[in-house]
């Protein structure tokens, strides 16, 4: 296919795809906007996923979930256990996308 | 590979779980041509999944990984992933199956799994490989052991900005891919199909979606005692707790008309002890309670291991509990006839409950295979004493769990008599010759 061909057909598949990609890009920006959250809580200090939690207004199984994710890609580290929780802190200078 | 395309083996293996893998290793070392055709994006099946494997503790992914390779670099065997096989019949001797190949949007002869597409990727998915505790891309390598290791994008979540294809250094994204057709010739076939767990037991027990956080299946546990698990230790899902209390309750689905279905699900007994030990070790000072209808340790050392964990401190209770609710500090509440120590009705809490869920045939052959399922919906074995590999069809076996509930180590035996059948027939074929 050339190179037009092929513009021409990803232009059409999003046109297509129209409603996903609105609902996908929401929810991308929702999590975009939770991680950026995160990332100003934890630049405050470690927290363990209640604190996360409760400071902003989240349910514990949603920040945990995102600190696993943000564990996974290098954004923060496991830190200090405070009774039955760990803490999270963010890797210093860690990679920026998530 | 054009649509229509035909590919000729000796045999195709349909399913590259263990038992897959092992009987297509058996016939490719004895010089037959061999084709696996498997549905997921990774060869691997449930064990790839596991942690460590009862009896013995070994690390899973140790013994699997060198299966998978083995596999993949044979050079009688042919991997052939995100396969679907539409039906196979035989026509003049052969087996011709039509298979459908499912679109990567990904070139995978141009990717080189360097998962920078994967952290450009902006859209976060719950990653079921890691029961869901933690996130994925929309475009993502399944696992860093996954075979092949190529991206993929998932188009349901997908918001195309490109992204991926602006950071990939092989210019391997490939939105317009589409689905391809092909035919697999071959003279047999091994199906090995495994099973899948019972997902909605919730609904069938409780009427309900799910039963709260902190209740997990049997499969989520291994991933949280895996070294590459999400949390990377034994926390639990709905807070991050270090779990003080664990309880794991059996034939959750399984033996039970009325709830699920009536057999057992005969691994289960086994991995719960197992996934107990290993808890054990990882959280020393948890109470680790197994609720049960019967122990079934049929294998070999099997008794000695359930002997084992008793001597380690895991109660044993018979019983057959309730979930009766969640408290608000995400404790889960049971309830339960003590039936031996005749207490009557007993409220317990734990702050993590594990369901030992029924296995279920992943596979149903109708308007596929001309092979019937039995009455529990896994595959028939005509003659389950003396062949039990055998299917209604010429020249077509099983082995593993496609053909009821079975560990590793009957599914691997199993693998080794079905890859015999197979190259037996073969060579009957060829008027007695071996490859
Ligand atoms: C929680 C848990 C813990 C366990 N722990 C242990 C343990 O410690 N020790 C032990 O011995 N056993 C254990 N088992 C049992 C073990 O998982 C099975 O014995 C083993 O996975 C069976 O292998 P299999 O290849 O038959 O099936 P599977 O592992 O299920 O593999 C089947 C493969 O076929 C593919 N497939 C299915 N349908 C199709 C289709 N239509 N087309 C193409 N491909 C298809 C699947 O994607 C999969 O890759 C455990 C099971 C569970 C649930
Ligand atoms: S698609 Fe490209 S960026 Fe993604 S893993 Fe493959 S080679 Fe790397
Ligand atoms: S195009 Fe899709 S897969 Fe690629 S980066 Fe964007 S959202 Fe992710």
């Amino acid at each position: 296919m050339q190179d037009t061909e092929r513009k021409e057909a990803l232009k059409q598949l999003k046109q297509e795809r129209k409603e996903a990609i609105k609902a996908n890009a929401a929810v991308a920006k929702q999590q975009k906007k939770d991680l950026g959250r995160i990332t100003e809580r934890l630049a405050q200090g470690p927290a363990t996923p209640l604190e996360v939690a409760q400071d902003l207004g989240m349910p514990p199984k949603e920040a945990m979930w995102y600190l696993a994710a943000m564990r996974k890609y290098g954004i923060v580290m496991e830190a200090a256990k405070s009774g039955d929780y760990f803490t999270y802190e963010l890797v210093p200078q860690g990679p920026a996308a998530c | 590979m054009p649509n229509g395309d035909t590919q000729k083996f000796d045999s195709l293996v349909l399913g590259g779980g263990i038992a897959g893998l092992a009987a297509a290793l058996d016939l490719a070392d004895a010089g037959y041509r061999v084709a696996v055709v498997e549905r997921d994006a990774t060869i691997g099946g449930k064990m790839i999944r596991l942690s460590k494997v009862f009896p013995t503790l070994d690390c899973a992914s140790c013994i699997t990984t060198p299966k998978m390779a083995a596999a993949a670099h044979h050079p009688n065997v042919t991997l052939f992933t995100m396969c679907r096989l539409e039906g196979a019949q035989r026509k003049d001797g052969k087996l011709r199956a039509r298979v459908t190949q499912m679109p990567r949007y990904v070139d995978p002869a141009k990717c080189i799994g360097c998962r920078q597409c994967e952290y450009e990727c902006p859209v976060m998915v719950p990653d079921q490989e890691q029961g869901g505790f933690t996130a994925r891309k929309a475009i993502y390598i399944p696992f860093s052991n996954a075979i092949p290791q190529l991206a993929l994008i998932d188009r349901d979540h997908c918001m195309m900005c490109g992204k991926c294809s602006a950071v990939c250094p092989t210019g391997a994204v490939d939105q317009l891919q589409t689905e391809r057709e092909f035919v697999i010739e071959a003279d047999t076939m091994v199906l090995a199909t495994g099973f899948e767990l019972m997902t909605d037991f919730p609904a069938r027990a409780y009427g309900a979606p799910g039963l709260g956080d902190n209740v997990i299946s049997s499969l989520q546990m291994e991933r949280l005692l895996a070294p590459h698990g999400p949390y990377m230790r034994a926390l639990r899902p709905g807070d991050g707790k270090e779990p003080e209390s664990i309880a794991f309750i059996q034939c959750a689905g399984s033996r039970d008309l009325q709830l699920g279905k009536p057999y057992c699900s005969r691994v289960c007994c086994m991995y719960a002890i197992k996934q107990a030990m290993l808890l054990s070790g990882a959280l020393p000072l948890a109470d680790l309670t197994i609720y049960y209808m019967d122990i079934r340790a049929f294998g070999k050392n099997y008794e000695q291991f359930y002997n084992n964990a008793k001597a380690m401190g895991v109660e044993f209770v018979k019983a057959k509990p309730i979930i009766a609710g969640n408290n608000p500090d995400g404790s889960v509440v049971l309830r339960y006839e003590d039936q031996e120590g005749g207490s009557g009705a007993v409220s317990r809490e734990h702050d993590l409950v594990v369901l030992s869920l029924a296995m279920l045939p992943a596979f149903a052959p109708e308007e596929i295979v001309p092979v019937s399922a039995a009455t529990d919906g896994f595959l028939k074995v005509p003659q389950p004493k003396l062949a039990p590999t055998l299917t209604e069809m010429e020249g077509v076996f099983t082995c593993g769990a496609a053909a009821g509930p079975k560990d590793i180590v009957d599914s691997i035996a199993e693998a080794g008599a079905a890859a015999l059948g197979a190259a037996k027939y073969l060579a009957a074929q060829r008027g007695g010759r071996a490859a």
